[in-house]
Formats: structure tokens, C-alpha cells, sequence
């Protein structure tokens, strides 16, 4: 359970005003949640996840949280530091007191499960391909088996197969009760597989909800699907529109409707 | 505008990092006024080709012409980053300076710019990439979206002849990609700039002239015509599951909605 009252935070701007990256915040996220963070470039979507994962503290407010945290940072390969992939990945696993045998074991069924087998194990992870980079970095993050898992955009920079594969792997984790909280900027995949949206505006809290109920409230965050069906509506099928929230939605409203003519 | 002037020639181009062969016999050409995307999965050879374009890298074989110079002969090396600007995947490999304008200054001082000139070029970059209210910001202190704005301002400041960018969009929001996106093609039109954008979103690859699919270290040509939207690809699966027959030449959103709103009854 993550929970936040009133939360404001201010980056420290030596001798200039200070910058507020996030102003007046409260809601609860409560277990076994998978919320979907959107926002416009600078709304404090990074700054809500450094509070949340207790890497920056509030300037005001109160923040509780239960369970453990994994937090990958936007551009996460940035923090890649060891020799080789394997070693990056089994960094976590060790620090929280896995023996040696277990904590490979975990490091290597996480690297699978992103599509980097045995051939990359001892490659040097920073000569790596951006998005293989990103895989290796995602993998030590889901190494660490925490209770709530969050994610700054990691899809940027993956191509269509691994980013589906990365949801795949989230909802699985979800099933299993673990809380998942991850920012994209691309509201077709949060409403394809979040169930809670948090939509961020200039550093305040806009909504928080259902996906397809924010996503309806907020013109700006029309997506593919709701574009697509709304113009169908527009060219004189009769469909309300902004129940289609996923693809398949859509294609649900739309075989409902040629099967009624 | 003439479009026929050859700026790049990739010619028959391998890349090994030590004993792995990334990209093999590459063959493609940009020309001048041309907007080209490159596409293709991770670890495609994407990135090593777009370091190829500027001298970054050297191909093991066959050779890389940017505006009649070979990339391997190091006379060049100038001219050639010069002509082709890069915008690299992750922006904290590039940003160097203490502020916004700082950054955009370094790369005009680097071309040996005066500076009564500089602060022009500055002020206009960073407007038309809507980054003026950061102008006196530390780069660090930049969300990660303004940090691949800020990367992108740097390499447009430089005026190159053509410019590439390196899945460099990928962290913007929707304004964010659009103001990009426009002053590229504006830029496009108007000075005859060349683009290569590579990138994982076949929507905006779907906008160039010309596509370069990359796999498995080969490139294959394609125009934009011969790629169906994959949201469209999508939907028309979902409706097939559904029972609904949709003809194999429906592959656009306005084929799709002409089709489906005249009840089946006319053609695409
Ligand atoms: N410095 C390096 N040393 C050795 N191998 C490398 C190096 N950089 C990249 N590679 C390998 O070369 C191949 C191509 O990498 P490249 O970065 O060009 O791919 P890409 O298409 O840009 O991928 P992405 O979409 O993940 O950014 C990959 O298999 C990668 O592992
Ligand atoms: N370390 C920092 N110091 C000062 N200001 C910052 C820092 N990091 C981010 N900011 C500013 O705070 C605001 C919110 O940033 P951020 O949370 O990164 O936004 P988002 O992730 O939604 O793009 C932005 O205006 C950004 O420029
Ligand atoms: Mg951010
Ligand atoms: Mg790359």
C-alpha cells in the first residue's frame, strides 16, 4: 500500500526560486493494484516516483508506505556498473542476502524472461544495444522480488515485441498480488493493461481512477482506439464512442453493431 | 528544390564489433531534402549504422559516402560531422554543458561561431523547440523528456545537411513529439534538411519518403505505401476474431472507417 496526504515537493534551485515539481498530492494505491502513470513531459511523474519508492523525501505531507519497493529509474541502463550482465543482475538478489547459487538461479530466469540467454550472461553490459541495455537494467529490477514494482517509461526504447513481453511479464507479477506502477506516455498500452490510471497535470494530481473513466474525463488523453471509434461515429455509425477504451472494445462495439443492422 | 542529389551512400557496408558481425553488406542512400526512417528490433545494427553515417564508427567493409567523402579517410572527419548531425538514444551521452544555452553554445563554439552570433541561433533553436523557459536551467535538472528535447536543439543549432536521430523522440509526450516532428518536416521543405529518424514507432516511420527496415544486419527499402498501420493491422484482427470479413485491402484508418461505415455494401 502506498499512500500519500498532501504531498508537495520542491527541488532545491540554489539562490533561485525553488522549482515545484509537485504540488498538494494525495490518494492510496492500495496491494495487488497494476496503475498506469500519465503525464505531459515535466507534470512530476519522475518526482512522484522517486517519492513514492522513498529515494526523495516530501518537502510537506505525509507519505506511508507498507512492503518493499523496486524502482526503475527512467533511462535505468544508466545505472548499469558491473563487468558483465549477469554480475549487474545478481548485484540485488546478493545484496538482500540470496546465496550465490540462488541468487544466479533468479538473475538468470529474469534475463530469460526479457530474451537475454546464456550468450549475453558474461558480455560487458555497457556494450550492449540501447534496448538490450534496457532489458538487462529491467531484469535486476525484477530480480529484487519486491512486493511493489515501479517503473519510469522503461517501454521507451523497446521494440514492439519486448515491450509487450515487459507488460506480459508485469501482469503475470500482478496476478500474483504484487502492486505494479508504471509511466508511459502511451495510453493505448495503460488502458490495454492497467486497471487504475493517475493522470498528472503541472505538478498536480488531474484524476485518479478506473482507466477507462479517466481516460473518458480528459479529451488529451484520447486514444487510438477512442480516436478511431469516434470518428467512425462521426462518419454516422452509432456508437458511443468513448466506450472504447482497448482495441478490443472497439472491435466489441463494432461487430455489436453490424450484427444489429 | 531539386531531390536527386545524392548526400549519403552507404555502399556495400559491413560492421563487426571484434569478431560479431552486426550489419553486412548495407547498401542505402539518403538524398539531399530526403526524410528516411530506420526501423527495426533491438539489436537490429540501428545504432551502428547511424554511428556510421557520421564517422563515428568505420565499416570493416565496403565504404560510407556522406557528400563525396569517404568516412574512412580521417581528412574529412570534420566535414563530415558537420554535414550529418546525431542525435544519440540516450541523451546524458550527450549533454555536456551547465546550462541549456550552454549546450546549444558548446557545439556553435565547436564550429568556431562568434559569439554576437550565438545568442541568435540560441534564442531561435530553443523557441522553436519550445525550450526557451529552460534557457538558463541546469541539464541535469531536466525531466527526461526535456533532456531529449535539449539533445535534439543542440544538433539543430549546428545547421547540419542532414540530421539523425536516434529514437531521440522516445521519451516526449504527445506535444512533445509533435513540435518535434513538424519542425523536422517543416525544416524538410523548406531548407531541403535531410532526416533519418530511427525509431520503434511505425506510425511516425509511416510519414518518411522512404523506410529502412533493418534485421538480422540487413536492410530492406520499403515506401510507406507498402506498410499497413499497425493499430489498423490490429483492429482488423479483433474484428476477423468477431466474425466480421474485412478484405485484405482495407490497410489505412480511412479505408477502414469508409468501409465499415457503408455497411460492407461498397468497396474499400
Ligand atoms: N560496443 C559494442 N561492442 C560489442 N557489441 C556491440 C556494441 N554495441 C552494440 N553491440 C551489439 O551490436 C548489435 C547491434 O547493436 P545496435 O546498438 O546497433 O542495435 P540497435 O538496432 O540500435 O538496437 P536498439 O533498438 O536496442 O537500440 C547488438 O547485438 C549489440 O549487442
Ligand atoms: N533534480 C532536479 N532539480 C530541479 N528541478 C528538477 C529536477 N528534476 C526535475 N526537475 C523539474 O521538476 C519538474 C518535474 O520533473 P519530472 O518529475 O522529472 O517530470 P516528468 O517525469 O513528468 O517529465 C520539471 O519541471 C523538471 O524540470
Ligand atoms: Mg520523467
Ligand atoms: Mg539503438
Amino acid at each position: 500500500m502506498i499512500s500519500f496526504k498532501n504531498v508537495s515537493f520542491c527541488y532545491p534551485s540554489y539562490g533561485q526560486e525553488p522549482k515545484k515539481a509537485l504540488a498538494d498530492v494525495s490518494f492510496t494505491i492500495p496491494d495487488g493494484t497494476f496503475v498506469g502513470i500519465a503525464g505531459n513531459m515535466g507534470s512530476g511523474k519522475t518526482t512522484l516516483c522517486s517519492l513514492m519508492s522513498g529515494l526523495l523525501k516530501p518537502t510537506s505531507g505525509q507519505i506511508e508506505r507498507t512492503g518493499s519497493v523496486s524502482f526503475a529509474m527512467q533511462f535505468p541502463e544508466n545505472q548499469l556498473f558491473e563487468g558483465t550482465v549477469i554480475k549487474d543482475v545478481m548485484f540485488g538478489p546478493l545484496n538482500r542476502g540470496l546465496s550465490e547459487k540462488e541468487a544466479r538461479m533468479i538473475s538468470e530466469k529474469c534475463l530469460a524472461s526479457l530474451g537475454l540467454g546464456e550468450s549475453f550472461f558474461d558480455r560487458n553490459p555497457l556494450r550492449l544495444s540501447g534496448g538490450e541495455k534496457r532489458r538487462v537494467a529491467l531484469a535486476g529490477i525484477l530480480s529484487m522480488d519486491a512486493d511493489t514494482i515501479i517503473l519510469d517509461e522503461p517501454c521507451a526504447g523497446l521494440d514492439p515485441k519486448w515491450r509487450d513481453r515487459l507488460y506480459g511479464i508485469l501482469q503475470d507479477l500482478n496476478r500474483k498480488g504484487k502492486t505494479v506502477i508504471i509511466v508511459s506516455h502511451n495510453t493505448d498500452d495503460i488502458a490495454r493493461y492497467c486497471r487504475t490510471m493517475l493522470y498528472l497535470k503541472s505538478s498536480e494530481l488531474a484524476d485518479i481512477g478506473n482507466v477507462g473513466d479517466v481516460i473518458c474525463r480528459h479529451e488529451e488523453l484520447e486514444n487510438s482506439s477512442m480516436a478511431f471509434a469516434r470518428r467512425l461515429s462521426e462518419a454516422g455509425m452509432e456508437i458511443d464512442y468513448k466506450k472504447a477504451v482497448t482495441t478490443e472494445d472497439l472491435a466489441s462495439l463494432i461487430a455489436d453493431r453490424q450484427s444489429s443492422l | 528544390m531539386t531531390r536527386s542529389r545524392t548526400l549519403i551512400e552507404v555502399k556495400a557496408a559491413s560492421y563487426s564489433y571484434k569478431n560479431t558481425k552486426v550489419l553486412s553488406d548495407v547498401n542505402l542512400t539518403v538524398n539531399e531534402g530526403q526524410f528516411a526512417a530506420v526501423i527495426g528490433p533491438n539489436g537490429s545494427g540501428k545504432s551502428t549504422l547511424s554511428k556510421l553515417l557520421n564517422a563515428l564508427l568505420i565499416p570493416s567493409e565496403g565504404s560510407v559516402i556522406v557528400d563525396g567523402h569517404s568516412t574512412a579517410d580521417s581528412s574529412f572527419v570534420y566535414e563530415i560531422r558537420k554535414t550529418v548531425g546525431l542525435v544519440l538514444q540516450n541523451p546524458d551521452n550527450q549533454i555536456i554543458g551547465d546550462t541549456v544555452e550552454d549546450d546549444v553554445a558548446f557545439s556553435l563554439e565547436n564550429m568556431g561561431l562568434l559569439p554576437s552570433w550565438m545568442d541568435q541561433i540560441i534564442t531561435d533553436v530553443l523557441s522553436r523547440t519550445g525550450l526557451s523557459d529552460l534557457r538558463f536551467r541546469n541539464p541535469r535538472e531536466l525531466s527526461g523528456g526535456q533532456k531529449q528535447l535539449l539533445a535534439i536543439a543542440s544538433v539543430l543549432a549546428m545547421k547540419p545537411k542532414c540530421i539523425v536521430l536516434d529514437e531521440a523522440l522516445s521519451m516526449l509526450d504527445k506535444d512533445g513529439r509533435c513540435t518535434v516532428l513538424s519542425l523536422l518536416h517543416r525544416l524538410n521543405k523548406t531548407s531541403g534538411l535531410s532526416v533519418i529518424l530511427i525509431t520503434q514507432d511505425v506510425q511516425d516511420a509511416l510519414e518518411a519518403d522512404v523506410i529502412f527496415s533493418l534485421e538480422g544486419g540487413k536492410v530492406t527499402q520499403f515506401s510507406a505505401l507498402d506498410f499497413p498501420s499497425p493499430f489498423v493491422a490490429d483492429l482488423v484482427s479483433e474484428l476477423r476474431k468477431r466474425n466480421l470479413s474485412i478484405p485484405s485491402e482495407v490497410v489505412s484508418d480511412d479505408s477502414l472507417i469508409r468501409y465499415l461505415t457503408c455497411g460492407g455494401k461498397c468497396g474499400a
